[in-house]
């Protein structure tokens, strides 16, 4: 079970923001929806630094959800960051873009990401999507 | 004159010299006398290896004694001439002993063998019959690099169009890269705040209002169909292409198991087993697959559902598969367009589809090695087929 904490977005499109927090709420994904809008911005959140120093407010997140095309860091340079830190080398990290580009599919599992899912074009299956998440990675998989 | 230039004469010189070899005095003073009087530039060489290497650095033409072909060093000759560049024929003259073809010139003639540029001159020499010899292999020597000089330029021709043809590759594969990411993130917005709208707001909104919205919605889903079809157009025609034998059966079962339109009531398969394995790229087949499938399930008369026959024949070191659909059919002129981007036979909306998946049909069997074509007419449904290499156990 890996119900705590709340899920980490990280996603610079508000388009895809906004259509997230309502596929949240129709999968009745109970864990609060955290924003970062790039690479960098995930960063802090994850080290605890700047606005996101105060971690009752800003609690670990129990998954992460990666925008591979970000301003500035992108999410791959994001993703190596993470993994070369000790205590986030078992995050669930989950890759949901746009591409289905062989080199970025290839690229984001050899950087350590633990599943890669295409961002769907209709709300409809973005909420089956999440509502698959949920019910494999944050109720059924097993974290330390 | 500049630095170019003199080079360029120097080069000029080599390249026009006769090298001259006889060891008996008398030839040797007659021919260097013949050669300057006539303005060839002449070398007089002292033994055969080093006419071979003068010859390394440029010659027009050799002038050689018959006697002087006696000694061990013909093979560096021979080796030499051998191993020209293919657009260098060397031209040797040999001075020959007059009179009947003695023992020794018919050995040395026989030693070049028929690959040789080889003119003979026999003894005692006329002036005229030594220059005139000389001038034609000179002038055969001068077509010799004038066809060098054109492939040397053909070659950075080459060069130039390969090194503009790698930068329009890398600009296209940049192109595809970005559309794949940027291209659909406006469709999935229009198409997510359609949905939401509908899903929502769709009381406060009129019959015309409702109408309106239903149309956007299906535009951008058709627009993302397209969308996705290039991406996948542009994926088969770029990806790496790594041939393996494939089980068919299996393969052609994953695709029934992915489309619930291939299944009842939309469409019965019948697969004729066992099917014999192909080698190809699987992703790649699984795609031209499941579009042959789905478009044989598709194009059937309104009401009638689609029966479509798969079976595999062996046809020398090649395995075709064919498709064989109870459907609309499509008239013989037409069969050869179907293959292109963007061709669509129906007219409107009878048929959806975007005009791409048997262009990348055609596209990824001609990746894997293979062919592909049809047997159809119109209203006696349509059996296309794929070849590809048998996939050995």
């Amino acid at each position: 079970m890996n119900e705590r904490g709340p899920i980490l977005l990280v996603e610079d499109n508000p388009d895809d923001v906004f259509f997230m927090q309502r596929a949240c709420r129709s999968a009745g994904v109970a864990n609060p929806l955290h924003v970062a809008e790039d690479g960098d911005k995930a960063i802090e959140y994850l080290s605890g630094a700047g606005k996101f120093a105060n971690r009752a407010v800003y609690p670990l997140p129990c998954l992460i959800l990666l925008d591979l095309k970000l301003p500035g860091k992108s999410g791959l340079e994001g993703l190596a960051w993470l993994r070369h830190q000790p205590k986030f080398t078992t995050n669930i990290v989950i890759v949901l873009t746009t591409s289905r580009e062989p080199r970025d599919i290839q690229e984001a599992y050899r950087s350590g990401a633990n599943a890669y899912l295409v961002k769907p074009t209709s709300p409809t299956q973005l909420a089956e999507l999440v509502s698959a998440i949920k019910t494999f990675w944050i109720e059924y998989n097993v974290v330390e | 004159m500049g630095r170019r230039a003199l080079l360029k004469r120097a080069q000029n010189t080599i390249e026009e010299r006769v090298l001259l070899l006889a060891p008996t005095g008398g030839d040797s003073a007659n021919a260097i006398a013949v050669l300057r009087t006539a303005g060839f530039e002449a070398v007089v060489c002292g033994d055969l290896e080093e006419v071979v290497r003068h010859a390394r650095e440029g010659a027009g033409a050799m002038l050689l004694a018959e006697e002087a072909l006696r000694t061990k060093s013909l093979n560096a000759l021979t080796h030499f001439l051998k191993e020209q560049p293919s657009w260098s024929d060397l031209p040797l003259i040999m001075i020959t002993s007059g009179g009947d073809t003695t023992h020794t010139s018919l050995r040395a003639y026989e030693a070049f063998g028929p690959a040789v540029n080889l003119s003979l001159v026999e003894r005692p020499f006329r002036v005229i019959t030594l220059v005139s010899t000389l001038r034609a292999a000179l002038r055969s020597r001068r077509r010799q690099y004038e066809v060098r000089d054109l492939l040397e330029q053909l070659e950075e021709k080459v060069r130039e169009r390969t090194m503009q043809l790698e930068q329009t590759i890398s600009e296209l594969e940049a192109f595809s890269y970005s559309m794949s990411h940027d291209l659909r993130a406006p469709l999935r917005a229009m198409r997510g705040y359609s949905e939401a709208l509908m899903d929502e707001h769709a009381a406060r909104l009129d019959e015309n209002g409702q109408k309106y919205l239903q149309r956007i919605l299906n535009a951008s889903e058709r627009l993302d169909r397209l969308v996705q079809d290039v991406l996948r157009y542009s994926r088969v025609a770029r990806g790496t292409i790594d041939c393996v034998p494939i089980d068919l059966e299996a393969l052609i079962a994953s695709v029934i198991t992915e489309y619930p339109g291939l299944r009842p009531p939309h469409a019965q398969i019948d697969v004729a087993k066992p099917l014999l394995r192909v080698n190809g790229h699987e992703a790649s087949l699984t795609q031209v697959i499941s579009n042959l499938l789905g478009n044989a399930a598709k194009f059937v008369s309104p009401g009638r559902m689609a029966t479509i026959n798969v079976w595999t024949e062996k046809r020398g070191a090649r395995v075709r598969i064919f498709i064989a659909d109870n459907g609309i059919g499509i008239a013989p002129e037409n069969h050869e367009r179907i293959f292109k981007m963007f061709e669509r036979l129906s007219a409107g909306t009878e048929y959806e589809g975007t005009g791409i998946g048997l262009a990348i049909v055609a596209k990824a069997v001609e990746r894997m090695g293979g062919n592909v074509g049809l047997e159809s007419e119109t209203g006696k449904g349509s059996t296309f087929w794929i070849e590809l290499d048998a996939g050995e156990r």
